[in-house]
């Protein structure tokens, strides 16, 4: 009965040194720095700014989730942050002429469906490198949202978008729930469909995947397809979120949403690690910029001290992946 | 008059993971002489040839050049005692000028920092007229025709002043005429005092052109002959000479066949394949045979839809059908075993079951979703049934042995209820016993009406297991022999232009 007893309490703990150790080394970092912009700056800790840091995660955990996708099939997609500012512009727009909030928010996440398309058909069709067809409908739809929206922002003024944008059920803001929603359907896509076994196979192995008769263009489309739908969902709910549609918000997005997933793990293992781990990079950013603001460091200095990190963060998951292998 | 000894080698041996490349090699090389190295694919001349060169160091034996004992740590050291060689893929430039690649990395300079263009030129004309050579060296590379390309090779060697030259294949890629010009250089050059040493595929060439030629196989020296006191047959007799070990102790059911499974008729593709037409039917296990190079994989390729061709048309079970994507031609009950199993039959980083299954989860799952239940029960009945040595189904692949990768890339297909089947080298690169397990395999496969189609550059494997050999020689098919007819004498005849 003892003997018993102790193994019980071995694989407990076990279990959890494993769940530990599975944590990207950057989570230890996260931390550190919640402890320590707190101690500088006590602001920081007001529910007020907490929640403002919830709000601005959910928005930049879709893109990065999604970016996480994209690189473990191989891909890339600079496109992201114009989805995000597209989208909300298109909404703001049939709002404005008018239209429902449901159609109008169709319209929005639907731009961003094809825009995706775009982008997939491109990359999968004429075999373009994404990095370049994804920096070309970057500059097309980011530059489309500035000539819509006439440049200004574009106030919205509608009871369900505001609902959307700044309400909560049962406590949780509205926008965290759809990134929730958001994260689960892409987790049960990637690890219990075919969909997403095909995206870790072509990562890994396109050729293979294709002498195995995998449909390799069809799913490298599709990838694309699906992360731009999901911008412009993030789009959508962004606009509702600061009740307009600004043109200028969105760039640089992408470039966040890429490095929070690297910062998440996703290179390291490439496709094993999932989905998971990438919300640890995007609490590092948010907290990152969110704290750098609070304890008043000039904005000039903030880009650098956020590269900084997005460098020391690739440098420590090399090491740790050269030194496993 | 004795001409001096240029090169001797004694007792080189080499080992790779899992393959003893040469054994106890001897080779020598004197001045003015054409010494030509033949053997099967495998044999060890390859390897040979870059020890010489210093792209590789032996693991035990001697070399002396010239006399004097030498130890080369890299190419520079071989190339720096006078031995130049020419691979068969050539080490040009193609956007640099005739001049600048003969004497790339040793440009002549003014004050030793900026070249001297009239310098280099001048040096380079006054070689390529020695050599009789009417090249404008002012001309890019890549505008060169592939014989002229192999000329300013030649001539880039004797800008280091080599003594010796080595040609791997060095006719493979030059027409009839380039091949004259050619063979009257190196008339120039053995005049010189140069020694040349040549490998070769083409025993036709070995009259034509060498002194003496010498004979390896499995990494064993076999022998080394005058060229006017040997007959090709016995040349033929000294690279393949083993006996066919008890390893295919099968029966062959020679009444056992059932309809056509696979046609192909006048497959053309660029100049890989000139026109190749085979038939296969259910039950048998046909062999391709030939050299590295021949065409086999590529004829495989298009086949599978892997890759495109210019004409030719392919049926499968009697119905035309067009191979665009490997995806058609899986639909039609074909799979495709790669020659390469890491880097085009699995996705390493992915679990065994993950990797059983990636041939056709359309067929094992209803609707996009994976039963990871139905996975695990269906991979562990192909680990059963196919011994593949895996502590379990989520034994992630890249840590497998070769032989049960291989175990794992057949389980796939067999997943996939495949009735064609194409091996590319099925055990390259396994053990003994794997080996035996994969043949048998094989041979279930098509006892229970599979129609198999193998490529293998092993002999005795290709000879054990057919029922019937096609040969393929630089893109044709020129034979196709019954499994009596078969030797290993009259297959690499046939596969390098002997016969």
């Amino acid at each position: 009965m003892q003997i018993a007893k102790k193994n019980n309490t071995k694989t407990t703990i076990d279990k959890i040194k494993q769940f530990l150790n599975g944590l990207p080394p950057l989570t230890w970092v996260v931390v550190a720095l919640f402890i320590i912009f707190g101690l500088i700056s006590p602001e920081f800790y007001l529910v007020d700014n907490l929640v403002n840091m919830v709000r601005r995660g959910s928005t930049l955990w879709i893109l990065a989730t999604m970016a996480t996708l994209l690189l473990i099939s191989g891909g890339l997609d600079l496109s992201l942050g114009a989805v995000l500012t597209f989208s909300g512009v298109v909404m703001a727009i049939m709002l404005r002429a008018g239209y429902g909030p449901l159609i109008s928010s169709l319209a929005g996440i639907l731009s961003g469906t094809l825009i995706g398309a775009l982008n997939g058909l491109l990359v999968s069709t004429l075999g373009i490198p994404a990095f370049i067809v994804t920096l070309g409908t970057m500059n097309v739809f980011a530059g489309l949202a500035v000539a819509m929206s006439e440049t200004s922002a574009i106030f919205i003024d509608n009871f369900t978008m505001k609902f959307i944008g700044a309400g909560a059920i049962a406590g949780i803001p509205v926008p965290v729930w759809v990134s929730i929603i958001i994260f689960v359907l892409s987790y049960v896509i990637f690890h219990h469909t075919s969909f997403g076994r095909y995206i870790v196979a072509i990562g890994e192995n396109k050729l293979g995947a294709h002498l195995s008769g995998v449909n390799t263009g069809f799913y490298t489309f599709l990838v694309f397809a699906y992360a731009s739908t999901m911008a412009g969902i993030a789009g959508v709910v962004l606009a509702s979120r600061i009740q307009s549609a600004d043109p200028r918000v969105g760039v640089g997005w992408e470039f966040d949403a890429v490095a929070a997933s690297i910062m998440g793990g996703t290179l390291r293992g490439s496709g094993k690690s999932g989905i998971t781990t990438t919300i640890v990079g995007v609490l590092l950013i948010v907290i990152l910029r969110n704290g750098l603001n609070i304890i008043q460091v000039p904005v000039e200095w903030r880009s650098a001290v956020v590269g900084v990190f997005l460098l020391a963060g690739i440098i420590i998951d090399i090491s740790i992946r050269r030194r496993e292998s | 008059m004795v001409n001096k000894l240029l090169l001797k080698a004694e007792n080189i041996s080499k080992a790779f993971p899992g393959v003893q490349a040469l054994d106890k090699v001897n080779f020598d090389l004197y001045e003015g002489e054409v010494h030509v190295l033949i053997g099967e694919n495998g044999a060890g001349k390859s390897t040979l040839m870059k020890i010489f060169a210093g792209a590789y160091f032996p693991d035990s034996g001697s070399i002396e050049i010239s006399g004097k004992k030498v130890n080369f740590r890299s190419p520079q050291d071989a190339q720096e005692a006078g031995i130049g060689i020419i691979y068969q893929e050539f080490n040009l430039i193609p956007d640099m000028n005739v001049a600048q690649n003969m004497f790339l990395g040793r440009f002549p300079k003014r004050g030793g920092v900026i070249i001297d263009h009239k310098k280099l030129h001048a040096a380079a004309d006054k070689i390529l007229k020695s050599l009789s050579l009417n090249i404008d060296t002012r001309v890019n590379v890549c505008e060169l025709g592939t014989g002229q390309q192999q000329m300013v090779e030649v001539a880039k060697s004797l800008t280091m002043d080599s003594k010796i030259l080595i040609m791997d294949e060095p006719t493979a890629a030059l027409t009839e005429r380039e091949i004259d010009s050619l063979f009257a250089m190196i008339k120039t050059l053995k005049k010189r005092g140069i020694g040349i040493i040549y490998i070769s595929h083409r025993l036709e060439e070995v009259n034509l052109v060498a002194d003496r030629v010498t004979v390896l196989r499995d990494g064993k020296y076999i022998g080394t002959k005058d060229v006017d006191e040997v007959e090709i047959p016995e040349l033929v007799n000294m690279m393949v000479g083993r006996e066919i070990a008890n390893m295919y102790a099968f029966a062959k059911d020679t009444d056992v066949f059932g309809e056509e499974a696979l046609r192909v008729e006048n497959l053309k593709s660029g100049s890989k394949i000139k026109g190749a037409s085979l038939a296969i039917r259910a039950g048998e296990i046909v062999g391709l045979a030939g050299l590295v190079g021949a065409g086999r994989t590529e004829l495989a390729r298009a086949i599978f839809g892997a890759d495109k061709y210019d004409s030719g048309k392919v049926f499968v079970f009697g119905k035309e059908v067009n191979p665009r994507e490997p995806i058609d031609m899986v639909a039609e009950g074909m799979a495709l075993i790669p020659e390469d199993r890491k880097g085009q039959g699995l996705a390493l980083i992915l679990p065994t079951s993950e990797n059983i299954v990636m041939a056709n989860l359309k067929g094992l799952f209803n609707g996009p979703f994976i039963n990871l239940k139905k996975e695990r029960d269906v991979s562990n009945k192909y680990i059963t049934d196919l011994s593949i040595a895996t502590p379990s189904h989520t034994r992630v692949v890249q840590f497998l042995s070769g032989g049960t990768q291989q175990k794992v890339v057949l389980a796939k297909w067999l997943c996939t209820q495949s009735k064609v089947f194409i091996f590319d080298e099925p055990t390259r690169g396994i053990d003994v016993g794997a080996k035996a397990e994969i043949h048998g395999l094989m041979r279930e496969l098509v006892k229970n009406g599979a129609a198999i189609l193998m490529i293998s550059s092993e002999l005795p494997e290709i000879i054990g297991m057919s029922d019937r050999i096609y040969v393929m020689r630089e893109g044709d098919i020129v034979a196709e022999l019954s499994c009596n007819e078969a030797t290993q004498e009259t297959v690499i005849a046939h596969a390098m232009g002997g016969a």
